[in-house]
This record gives structure tokens, sequence and C-alpha cells, in this order.
């Protein structure tokens, strides 16, 4: 009977929830449209943009073959162009990076103890371009030392009788190097776990649908906390209800409501977007896990907010540090290692976790066990923390 | 005041009821402020917010890149062994496979997972070979994986190349001097003729043709959005004036309806502005932002805290209820803020989405910062966006103040 009148609470407070417009609004709405705008302004695809190159130098085999080895499969876009143009060009965010070669390049390099500095410019801004520049920059050198040693050691070999003889051998043994080279012998073959088409896209889902899930918890608590401070909470004391039972029945509301948002959300997310959130069975283990946990959060919120304005600070404060810490707002990969560390203390870095996890074909809810036992322990724990106040309120 | 009301007053009343109008806003004004410096949880949204996420967005955009994780199976032979000291050499972590390898790779704890094929000790005699390369669908790093590897991969195969040269040039050398050789090509190639010098071009200096990155994209960014937030206040000020009856109230006394939103609105654009200016402080000092003219800065940034402070009384005109205003006000900031450029520089966005931002507030009122802080801007140059912005708090007014109910 008491289990029966908590069930008739959770569902009277369900109901109320989805017929409000505010929900709709901030808890279906918003993170969608945030989830479409981001993964749209972020690229929405998986092929990285190619890096904006400028290329400074005399013009030769060696910056010719350099601006053709940048632009191997996209990884740059490469204008050719003088230095003051090209260090004006990084600063101004025209290009990511400038690759500047000395003029005389080959000269000094044809001589055995010949050296040289290549400069790279880089936008402190443009990281990622930058490691690709740098990175395909010293490769393409490295094939240059390649066919310089290789013609250093022949001549070592061979010892030339004449300088004829030796201009033979370096052409012959340069030939040898550069048409070995021109045709790669290791291909790189990419596949992804899983079917997602964009990565940025896939990771935002994920994020955004755990960031909402949180504030969706956090608003239903809030209106918790509206009903104690307008007292009506107070007057269902004379209902013939036992306190736990009306306890049990409002903190219930709290789950299934952020239970209710993340089902919306990754049923939308999947048939407008395609976004993949793993087998039915599994998404649906872990996002009861996931609204258990983020209502535990609301059951902080509800346990320390004495009015409306309260909830709506901690609810701001609270949710978006967890979600710049805990991966809601870019990849946790991305942070410095530190901020890595303290992510493990949110709840979004382990929601995320665990629907990534079952999100790829393959694994299953055995792989997601730490994070699933992580979400119940806090969510648990939240809840009986806003539940005792609950309980005060309805026994005093 | 009610149309009825109104129509009952004397004319002369009515006159002196509007004359007395500035000064009652004033009134208002000047006890909304103290209203909102008294209460710690309006000074968490006025300031606490955006010092925090300025400072944390700053630090984190600020950060180098982490290592690649890659996990590459145990060197079989020579030229894995080469493989895996150029992934090395090129600043990966390599690791070891490990059976939870593919978890971790889903939760993008790896980034990678490289399978190398048994053929590969095959690349000596030059024949081709595929890394099967494994990346996570959820990562964010396979442009950095990819040219690391492609990178690692032409390192490997200009060492073979090399070695190749040298065999073809010497098919009658004995073994004693191919030895020595293949040790001077390598000695050759650990040391290079050639340094590559990477250095960051200094882009966070107050001139023409600088790009927005770092601090100077996040706290302005930041210190707009938190402001357009608060801006909503107002219109939880007069929802709960509404509620509490102190509308009602008021009547009684000697004040002008519309005081009551003009006293509002101009309060809380006051508080908005002492908000940008300590933003504009802290950056300074803590962060290093460098906001140039300070007088020309503040004609887009007073223009932006009138608009935000209006915008307030528009949300406070479009709903019935506190939630109902949250809500809209949370769905609206996010939305104009991310599109308006307040969370990246607006150029990563695609053109259309760009397009889109010069119908927003947003937009206007970092472009306008921006204008004076990288561009070195002028008077002219920041009238624009300062127009637009009080022709969108001309606009809020006016439709708050048509469509909030006194009564």
């Amino acid at each position: 009977m008491s289990l029966r009148a908590a069930a008739l609470i959770a569902g009277r407070d369900l109901r109320s929830q989805l017929r409000s417009r505010s929900f709709i609004t901030q808890s279906l709405v918003l993170p969608l449209m945030l989830t479409a705008i981001i993964g749209t302004a972020l690229g929405g695809n998986s092929k990285p943009q190619p890096a904006a190159v400028a290329l400074v130098g005399q013009e030769s085999a060696l910056t010719s073959g350099l601006a053709k080895f940048l632009g191997t499969d996209q990884a740059a876009a490469v204008t050719t162009t003088d230095e003051a143009t090209a260090r004006a060009g990084v600063r101004a965010g025209k290009f990511q990076a400038a690759v500047i070669v000395p003029p005389g390049l080959q000269r000094q390099l044809s001589s055995p103890r010949g050296k040289a500095t290549v400069t790279i410019v880089t936008d402190p801004g443009s990281q990622v371009a930058a490691f690709t520049v740098v990175q395909l920059t010293r490769a393409y050198l490295a094939t240059i030392e390649a066919g310089r040693a290789a013609v250093l050691a022949v001549a070592q070999v061979r010892q030339p009788g004449s300088a004829e003889e030796l201009g033979k051998i370096v052409a012959s043994a340069q030939q040898d190097v550069q048409a070995d080279l021109a045709k790669p012998d290791i291909g790189l073959a990419t596949s992804e776990n899983a079917a997602n088409s964009g990565r940025y896209f896939a990771y935002f889902a994920i994020a955004f649908g755990v960031l909402f899930a949180l504030l969706s918890a956090a608003l239903a608590a809030g209106g918790l906390v509206d009903e104690i401070e307008r007292g009506t909470l107070t007057r269902l004391r004379a209902a013939p209800v036992p306190a736990w039972s009306l306890t049990l029945g409002k903190l219930s509301a709290i789950v299934l409501t952020t239970a209710v948002q993340l089902v919306v959300f990754t049923l939308a997310t999947h048939f407008l977007f395609g976004a993949r959130w793993g087998a039915p069975s599994t998404a649906a283990v872990v996002i009861a896990c996931a609204s258990i946990g983020a209502a535990g959060l609301g059951g902080f919120i509800l346990g320390v907010a004495q009015s409306h304005e309260q909830v709506m600070v901690l609810t701001l404060m609270i949710v978006l540090l967890m979600s710049l810490l805990g991966g809601s707002m870019w990849p946790v990969e991305s942070l410095p290692g530190a901020v890595q560390v303290l992510s493990r203390f949110t709840y979004n870095r382990w929601a995320i976790e665990a629907f990534q996890t079952v999100s790829v074909p393959g694994l299953g809810l055995e792989d997601a066990v730490l994070p699933l036992a992580v979400l119940l322990a806090v969510g648990l724990a939240g809840l009986l923390f806003g539940g005792l106040r609950v309980a005060r309120m309805t026994t005093e | 005041m009610s149309r009825q009301s109104r129509e009952a007053m004397p004319e002369n009343e009515l006159a002196a009821s509007l004359l007395s109008m500035p000064s009652a806003a004033l009134a208002l004004a000047w006890l909304q402020v103290r209203q909102v410096i008294a209460q710690p949880r309006l000074l968490v949204f006025l300031l606490v917010l955006p010092i925090v996420f300025s400072t944390v967005l700053s630090l984190f955009q600020s950060t180098q890149l982490g290592q690649v994780r890659v996990v590459l199976p145990a060197a079989s032979g020579p030229v894995a062994q080469l493989l895996e000291s150029e992934l090395r050499r090129a600043g990966a972590d390599v690791r070891a496979p490990d059976p939870r390898s593919a978890t971790l790779l889903a939760r993008n704890e790896l980034d990678a997972i490289v399978r190398v094929p048994t053929g590969i000790e095959g690349l000596v005699k030059g024949k081709p070979v595929n890394l099967g390369i494994l990346l996570s669908p959820t990562g964010s790093r396979s442009g950095e994986v990819l040219s690391l590897l492609r990178a690692a991969a032409t390192r490997v195969e200009a060492r073979l190349a090399a070695q190749r040269a040298l065999l073809a040039q010497q098919p009658s050398a004995n073994a004693e001097q191919l030895a020595e050789a293949r040790q001077r090509t390598s000695t050759l190639l650990e040391q290079p003729a050639i340094t590559v010098d990477v250095v960051e071009a200094e882009t966070h200096r107050t001139g023409k043709d600088v790009a927005a990155t770092g601090a100077n994209q996040t706290t302005p960014g930041m210190t707009l959005m938190f402001a357009l937030l608060f801006g909503a206040q107002t219109g939880l000020s007069l929802h709960r004036a509404r509620v509490t009856g102190t509308i009602a109230r008021l009547f009684a006394a000697p004040v002008p309806p519309g005081a009551l939103l003009a006293g509002t609105v101009v309060g809380n654009a006051f508080l908005l502005v002492l908000q940008l200016a300590a933003m504009v402080l802290f950056g300074a000092l803590v962060l290093g932002v460098r906001w140039g003219n300070l007088a020309l800065l503040a004609i887009p940034a007073v223009a932006y805290a009138c608009m935000a402070a209006s915008f307030g009384a528009f949300s406070a005109a479009v709903t019935r209820t506190q939630q109902q205003l949250t809500s809209f006000s949370f769905l609206v900031v996010n939305v104009t803020a991310a599109v308006g450029g307040l969370w990246w520089p607006i150029e990563v966005t695609p053109p259309w989405m760009q397009s889109l931002a010069y119908g927003l507030p947003t937009y206007w009122g970092m472009h306008g910062l921006q204008l004076v802080m990288l561009r070195g801007a002028g008077l002219l140059e920041v009238a624009l966006p300062a127009a637009i912005l009080l022709g969108f708090a001309g606009a809020f007014l006016a439709v708050g103040s048509r469509a909030f109910t006194f009564e």
C-alpha cells in the first residue's frame, strides 16, 4: 500500500514535469539544439580540416617535394609566399603554421659537414595543426637526410678515385633513394570501432546528453525545493501516507524525470542525427544508472538549497563546473593531466565513459562495471542526503 | 498602473507623475543595486561565475597537447623495432597490448591501437605493407594520430631506403664493408644535418590583424555570456515583484508605473557595467588579457550592458513564471553565446552560422570588444556595434514594457 502510494506520488510528479514547458525547453529542446550546433560548428565529421601552411623558400626540388608531402591526404593546404607575409599571416590567424626553408639548403647539404636550420612558426591557437606540420616536415626532412646518408655511405664504401666517379656515385645513390621513396611502402589503413560517422558529433551527443541529464535532475529537485518553500510539502503531513513513502515517491520522480529526458534524447539523437548508443538493453541499463547518478546531484541540491534562487545558483555552479572538468564541454583527453585526474570526481566523466563503452560493438556492460558502480554509489548517496531533508519536512 | 486608473487621473497629476519618472526610476535603480549587492547568490552570477570560467577556460586553452597514446604489439623483428623507436622519437606514448585496450580506446584513454602485419620485415626488400589503425569512435585526436603515424612510417621508410641504396650500389662489397657502411648511414641519420626549430608566433599583440585565441577569446566571451545571464535577473526581479505583490503595493505610492521597469533595468545595467569593469581588471592583471584602449572599449561594453539588462525585461514579458523565464533565458543565452562567437572564435564556425550570428546581440558585443582589443579600432569603427546593441536594447525594452502586465 505504501509502495503504491510512493508510485502514485512519483507518477503524479513525473506527469507534472512532462507537462511543464520549462522541462521540455531545458531538458529536450536545448540539448538537441546545442548538440546540433556544436556538432556543426566543430566540424561534424571525422575528417580533420587541412592545416593552412605558408611555405617559404627558394623554388627547388626540396621545397616542391615538401609542399607535395604536406599536402598528402589533405593534411595541409600549402601556400608558397615570402617570409614577412608568412609570419604576418600566422600572427593574423590566416596560416596555422609557416615553414621557412633557408636559402641554399640543398647546397649546404651537399657538403659532408653542411648544417642548416628549417624554422617552423606556429600559431599557439592551432596546436593540432602545428603538431601535424611539425611531424610531417620532420618526416620529409628525414627522407632528405636518408638520401644524403646513403650518398655519403656509398662514397665511403666505393672510395671513388676521381671527382667524376664520385659524381656518378652520388647521382646514382640519390636516384635510388628518391625512386624508392616516391612510392610509400607503408600504408595506413584506418578503421573505427563503431559506425558513428562523426567523432565530434558522436562525442558531443553523449557529452551533452550527460550534461542535460544532470540539469534535468537538478531542476526536478528544484521543483521539490519550491514545494518546501511554498509549504505544500509540509501540508502533505495531513495525508494518510507514511513519510518514507512520500519521500520515496518524491525522489523516484527525480530519477524518472531524468530517465525520461535521457531516453528521449538518445532516441532523438539516434533517429535525427544517427548517433549510436549501443544495444537497446545495455543502453537502458546505462540510462538507469546515469539517471540515478544525476538524481544524486539533485538530492544534494535538495538537501542544501533553501530557495528557487539558490537552486539556480547551485545548479549553474555545479553543473557547469562538472561539465567543464568532466568532459561535457570538450573531450577529457584534451585537458591537462592534473585536470584529467580531477575529472574523476565529476559525474560527467563516469557517465560519459559508461555510454562510450557500451556504444562500441563488442563491448558490453561487463566492460562498464566500474563507471556504472560509481554512478550508482554517487546517486544513492545524494538521494539519501536529499531524502533526509524531505523526510524531516514530512515528519516534523 | 492600469489603463482605467490612468484615465481616472487628473491631467496635472499625470503630468507630475511623468515628470517624477526619472527621479523615481533612479531611486528604484539604486534600490535594485543595493538589493543585488546584499544578496551573495546574485553576486555569484555577477562576478564569481565569469571569473571562474574565464580562468579555467584560459588555462585549458593555453595547455600544450598531450602525448598521443598508441598500443603497439611487441616488436618481432628489426623493422618492427625501428617502427616502435620512430614512434617514440616522434613523441608517442607507446604501450603494450592489454586485454582492456579495446575498452580504454572506447573511453578515449587510448588514441589508437596499431596492428602490425606479420610481413612487416619484408619492408627491407621493399615489399609494401599496411599498418592497421583502430581509432576511437568518439576520439578527438585522429588528426594527431594519423600525422604522427605517417611521420614515423616515413622515417622508417627513409632509413630502409638508405640501406637499400647502399646495397644496390655495392653488389660486390664484403660483409665487413657493408656493416661499416650501414653503421655510417645509421650514425649520419642519428646526427641530422638539418635542425628543425619550432617557434610560437606572438599572436596576442594589440595592433592590426591579430588572431583571437586563448584568454583574449575566453575572458570577453565568458564575461558577455554571464552578463546576459545576469541580465535575465531583471526579469526574475520583475516576476518576483509581481508574485509577491510588490507591484500592487507600489500603486499606492506616488511612483509612475514605468519607473519600476526603468529602475530595474537601469540598476542592473549599472551593475553589469561594474561587472565588465571588474572583468577587465581581472583579465588584465591575472590572465594577461590585452584589452586595448579602455575608453574605446567602454563604448560597446556599456551598450552591451544596456542590452543585457533590457533582455531581462523582454524575458519577463514573454514568460509567465520564474521557472519559464529561467528556462527561456538559459536556452537563449546558451544558443546565442554558441552561435555568436562567445564560446569559440567565430572563424571556426561554418559560413552559414557566421551569417546567422549577424542577427544576434552576442556577436555584436564580442565583435565590438575584439575590434578594440585585437584590431586597434577607432571611435567610428566601434560606433556600429554599439549602435546595434543599443537598438537591441530599445527593441527589448519596447517589447518588455508593452507586454509586461502591471495589474
